[in-house]
């Protein structure tokens, strides 16, 4: 929506409306909202202000548009919760209003507030009182702004080609758009290639993935680059440039895929689809199904190329499509969205000693389980015990293994491995009825439609479990037989049982290469290592990135139809940013004011996206909005005072410190926070409930590195008793690496601090991710102890010192 | 190698030996390194394809060998091909397959199999020789049995351990009676400058495996017969005095440029060179001795029995 009339110039009288909300119990359980709004009306250029019960409802958002017209308001304050949450919704409401969205303002008054001081309501109260001062300063100095319209390429990038990334590529494809489906190995189709059967339905894994790798091989639209990882991201929403490299696979289009090379290739190494079972060789082909159907040849292990000369393949390749100067190729690729669905790896056990992988022949995982027991893999379909290989007549499962594990693995439920030993269990008893099956477990989770079902047709097909897993696994030296020693703990008694074979469920972790993606595409990742998503509830394929979505298992551990869904989801998400075609960047960007500016250039160097170009002899400074992020970094390095800052002014930031300051200033602590890491942190802190000291009041901009030294200064010259700068971790900064910005102005001001004879540890540094609430309220707990330390001569002494001297004059 | 798989080779180690094994379900690879054999020629590392053997060089400190060479492997390059084992001049190497003594690459028909032999003519061996042969032997390959007859030792069994031969011909040149013959798989030559020599250095004969190197008046003499060019001396010399050079390899007949590859690595060019001419030599009198047949076959008419019999010769030369 455009600015209206509505809208006032810097000069015009300004008429704020503040609304605290109660949101329910949420913030009236501990905060005074009804005294919250009675102060809020005491405040400079507010001539509204009001409490509700839930003011993002629409009854809420109807009472706010109608105040403004009635009153004529030219400025919206809402005291409710984090603005990562409904800042968008409320500035929704003001431009249907008629006001310009960027004359919003909110105070979290909720997860920064109530929910973190739950049994202090006395101080949450003065604390919200606070918080709304804030806000009130700086909505007094907010001006319209212009958002930029960016154009969406409608070209989508699909990373990974598991069943996640094909559903995903797919969908895209029919609903219209150009789709590039990068995979890193040689064949799309993932760990579900791999697997037998699928539950609940006991559907054979391949024969319903396959239909769908070949269509995805055979579509218009669909782009495949196989064997190819994507080596640099740069851009923002609606316009990614992206650099694939296409690795060598030495074979052309014209491989028949009639495997005449094989047979002469004297190379054998381990098999990775056969999980290391049997061998290929260095020309092979993935899986009899591989889309692309083409061979390749191992660059590792192949004899052939570089120094050696090995041609034993090419001799007899029909269709002569053997190259040995193969070379790699980098393509350039503009999308306007990315699907982030590059899957996981599995836990490895060998870890775990008492279980014996890899020691006993006969201990296998869940995933060997599945290439022994296909009629593809290396032993025909025949289970069998790899010391003799016969058909073992006990088998037993152990469930859990690297999950629900402090220290042995992993601590979360790796949700799939229940039903798969489930479902494992009725397919051995299916070719083999007499086979004896144990399952020993800790829970089973049979929790989708048709699990339960399954479940009981195990239990009545004979198969006994047991709650207990084996504390030990002892190995019979001739037989080779497995002695598994344990609790059964509803009949609180010890069991000793003697098997042919043991499986262990092991469970999902995050791919070991996901780091690498994680920086290319400078995604945040929860603490269980996975991809975080924008919102766990209400934006699960969605990533704090605009333009970026998850899909499958790089999201957390899920089964093959979860992922579908997802990877449709995530399609659906792209699809509105490509349907519309445009998207609106916000008006973050650096105004550059060239009366003022010097030429020193120091801007662009900081910038992270190189946006900024400096005529050192004209002494102008210009900003490609559409490369600019919005970090802020520039404005606080200039120090000519030649950069405003839209939305997050200087003038703006100073308010708030100083309507923070302006009572008991001595007993608080001022933060500083990003709005993608540390300011989410505090959030999670709140969603969490996790309790703190309620001296922090927290100041928000975008970045770390918008906070500039005189903000701090500024800060203690109010004789603020502690400081904290808040940003995400290093190497995972939302805006590439501004934050190093941020350690080296802090570092800065250590200095001057020591040098002026003060306690530098009153000003802190702290690296604070979004999941890591716990090391926010952490952190405040430790400052609380800095701040009960200060003592007035040393707050004094700051006060004295930190003041720029003209100041002090005129004061 | 990736993680999380069964198949991956393992490395065990102890004082004596190095053992790398790799399993899969239905066939087990050994490659084993006899750690007191080995004298650290490095021609393993020479030729191997992936360069997964590395060479830790001798320490030699007043002309003394303080420690030999020795090779170690890089299990993560390592793809068990076999062609160290068969190459191994010290006999320290060896493949199996299955329990089979033999080298992947072999079995895959991508390598030959070395041409070294040592035979004894029993008829020719005197029953009252003092047996020479097992006194020169390097190793304990020969072993000579005698029997207490009429108050002489009489021979009465000469048995060969091959394992352990290495080919030397030390035991043909000391017997009197011309009964023992030799082929060394290897050719080349030999050369020590003595002007080169630090005073008093004797590395080059204690790493020598057959005594080719011995010290006589304080400088190394070198008695050329006995060499198997394993170059392990060229290796210890601390003033490059010494020059190996292998100009031939005996072999089994392979078609493979993989072997090409090691033989240029262990000879030269020219040599590769020699060799393809010879093969290619081969390949054309092996075609048109099958187009003559041919001819022979269609201008005779002859009866089906003798059509029979000579496409089955035509059919062994066209393999």
């Amino acid at each position: 929506m455009k600015a209206s009339k509505l809208s006032p110039k810097s000069n015009e009288d300004i008429r704020i409306g503040v609304y605290v909300c109660h949101c329910g119990k949420n913030i009236a359980g501990s905060v005074d909202c009804a005294d919250v709004a009675e102060y809020a009306s005491t405040l400079p250029h507010v001539v509204l202000s009001k409490h509700n019960l839930y003011t993002c409802s629409d009854p809420g958002q109807e009472t706010i548009k109608k105040d403004v017209k009635e009153h004529n308001l030219n400025r919206v304050v809402v005291a409710s919760c984090t603005p990562r949450l409904h800042e968008p919704t409320f500035r929704r409401t003001c431009e249907e209003a008629g006001l310009n969205k960027y004359l919003f303002e909110m105070a979290n008054i909720r997860e920064h507030c109530s929910w973190v001081h739950l049994y202090e309501p006395e101080k949450a109260t003065a604390k919200a009182k606070d918080l709304v001062r804030m806000a009130v300063a700086r909505s007094a100095l907010m001006e319209p702004q212009e958002e930029a319209v960016v154009p969406v390429t409608r070209k989508a990038l699909v990373i990974g080609g598991g069943v996640a990334g094909i559903q995903a590529a797919l969908d895209l494809a029919d609903t219209g758009y150009k789709v590039y489906l990068v995979e890193k190995s040689p064949s799309i189709g993932g760990k579900m290639a791999q697997i037998d059967k699928t539950f609940p339905t006991m559907d054979c894994s391949i024969c319903i993935l396959a239909p769908k790798m070949s269509d995805v091989g055979k579509h218009p639209n669909i782009e495949l680059l196989t064997n190819s990882e994507v080596t640099e991201v740069g851009g923002y929403i609606g316009n990614f440039k992206v650099k694939v490299l296409k690795k060598p696979t030495y074979v052309t289009k014209d491989c028949t895929a009639c495997g005449d090379c094989v047979d002469v290739c004297p190379v054998e190494i381990p098999n990775e689809f056969e999980v290391g079972l049997t061998w290929r060789k260095a020309i092979y082909i993935p899986f009899p199904q591989s889309v692309p159907a083409r061979y390749l040849i191992d660059e590792k292990c192949c004899i052939g190329l570089g120094e050696n000369t090995c041609a034993k393949c090419k001799e007899v390749c029909g269709p002569d499509a053997i190259i040995f100067n193969d070379k790699a190729e980098e393509v350039e690729l503009k999308v306007g969205t990315i699907i982030v669905a590059t899957g996981l790896d599995v836990f490895d056990p060998v870890s775990l000693m008492e279980y014996g992988y890899l020691r006993f022949p006969n201990t296998i995982t869940s995933l060997e389980f599945e290439r022994l027991i296909n009629a593809g893999g290396p032993t025909g379909g025949r289970l069998v015990r790899p010391s003799n290989l016969r058909i073992p007549k006990k088998v037993a499962f152990i469930q859990c293994i690297g999950s629900r594990s402090e220290k042995r693995g992993n601590p979360y439920c790796s949700n799939v491995c229940c039903m798969n030993t489930i479902k494992d269990a009725l397919l051995i008893k299916e070719h083999w009825p007499d086979v004896k099956i144990y399952v020993f477990y800790i829970d089973i989770r049979a929790i989708g439609k048709g699990f339960e079902d399954l479940f009981r047709r195990a239990k009545e097909a004979g198969v006994i479990f047991i709650r207990g897993l084996p504390a030990e696994i002892i190995e019979d030296r001739k037989s080779k037989n497995l002695w598994l020693v344990g609790e059964n703990t509803l009949e609180k008694e010890i069991y000793t049982i003697n098997v042919g074979m043991v499986v262990l469920s092991i469970g999902l972790r995050p791919r070991d290469d996901s780091g690498k993606v994680q920086q290319l595409l400078r995604l945040s990742k929860t603490s269980d290592g996975f991809f975080m998503e924008a919102h766990p509830k209400l934006r699960p394929v969605d990533t704090p990135t605009g333009g970026v979505f998850l899909a499958g298992c790089a999201e957390g551990p899920k089964d093959i139809k979860d992922s579908v869904t997802q990877a449709s989801a995530a399609a659906a998400r792209a699809g509105i940013l490509m349907a519309k075609g445009k998207v609106t960047v916000e008006a973050l960007t650096p105004k550059m004011l060239p009366e003022k500016c010097m030429g020193c250039g120091l801007c662009a160097r900081v910038c992270p996206y190189n946006a900024i170009t400096v005529d050192k002899e004209k002494k102008i400074a210009k900003v490609v909005e559409a490369a600019c992020a919005g970090c802020g970094t520039c404005g606080a390095e200039c120090s000519f005072n030649a950069i405003e800052m839209r939305h997050f002014t200087d003038e703006q930031i100073y308010a708030q410190i100083n309507a923070a300051t302006e009572k008991d200033a001595d007993k608080k602590i001022i933060a500083f926070c990003c709005n993608w890491c540390s300011y989410a942190g505090a959030d999670f802190a709140g969603v969490s409930r996790m309790q703190y000291p309620p001296s922090v009041r927290i100041i928000r901009t975008m970045c770390s590195g918008r906070v500039s030294t005189k903000f701090v200064e500024r800060a203690f010259s109010r004789g603020a008793a502690a400081v904290l700068v808040a940003g995400c971790h290093l190497n995972d900064c939302h805006y590439i690496n501004a934050n190093y910005q941020t350690k080296k102005r802090v570092e800065k001001l250590w200095k001057k601090m020591e040098r002026l004879g003060l306690d530098k540890n009153r000003l802190q540094l702290a690296w604070i991710s979004a999941a890591e609430g716990a090391k926010f309220a952490s952190k405040i707990k430790e400052m609380q102890r800095i701040v009960e330390g200060a003592t007035k001569e040393e707050i004094e002494k700051t006060v004295d010192r930190m003041t720029p001297k003209k100041l002090q004059v005129t004061a | 190698m990736v993680n999380n798989l069964r198949g991956n080779p393992i490395k065990y180690e102890n004082s004596q030996e190095i053992r790398i094994e790799r399993e899969f379900l239905t066939r087990k690879y050994l490659l084993r390194l006899n750690k007191n054999l080995c004298n650290g020629c490095g021609l393993c590392s020479k030729i191997c394809p992936e360069e997964a053997i590395k060479e830790e060089p001798p320490l030699v400190v007043n002309g003394h060998l303080e420690k030999k060479p020795t090779i170690d492997f890089d299990i993560d390059s390592c793809i068990l091909c076999g062609e160290c084992a068969v190459l191994c001049p010290l006999n320290a190497l060896d493949m199996e397959v299955d329990g089979k003594e033999i080298s992947t690459f072999v079995k895959n028909e991508a390598f030959p199999v070395l041409l070294k032999e040592i035979n004894i003519t029993k008829e020719k061996c005197d029953p009252e020789c003092d047996a020479k042969c097992q006194e020169e032997c390097p190793t304990e390959a020969i072993r000579v049995t005698k029997k207490s007859e009429k108050g002489q030792d009489r021979i009465t069994n000469v048995q060969i351990t091959e394992s352990l031969c290495f080919y030397c011909k030390r035991c043909e040149l000391a017997c009197d009676h011309d009964a023992i013959q030799v082929r060394k798989p290897f050719r080349g030559s030999i050369e020590l400058n003595t002007d080169l020599c630090p005073e008093g250095c004797m590395a080059c004969a204690e790493i020598c495996p057959t005594h080719t190197i011995q010290i006589e008046n304080d400088k190394p003499q070198v008695f050329s017969e006995f060499c198997i060019f394993c170059s392990a001396c060229q290796k210890v010399c601390p003033n490059q005095a010494i020059d190996v050079s292998r100009d031939w390899i005996f072999h089994t007949d392979v078609t493979a440029a993989a072997w090409l590859t090691a033989l240029k690595k262990l000879t030269s060019v020219k040599t590769v060179a020699k060799e393809l001419r010879i093969k290619s030599g081969q390949r054309r009198t092996s075609t048109v001795r099958g187009r003559e047949r041919q001819l022979h076959l269609k201008s005779e008419q002859p009866n089906s029995d003798q059509a029979e019999a000579f496409l089955k010769i035509l059919n062994k030369y066209k393999k």
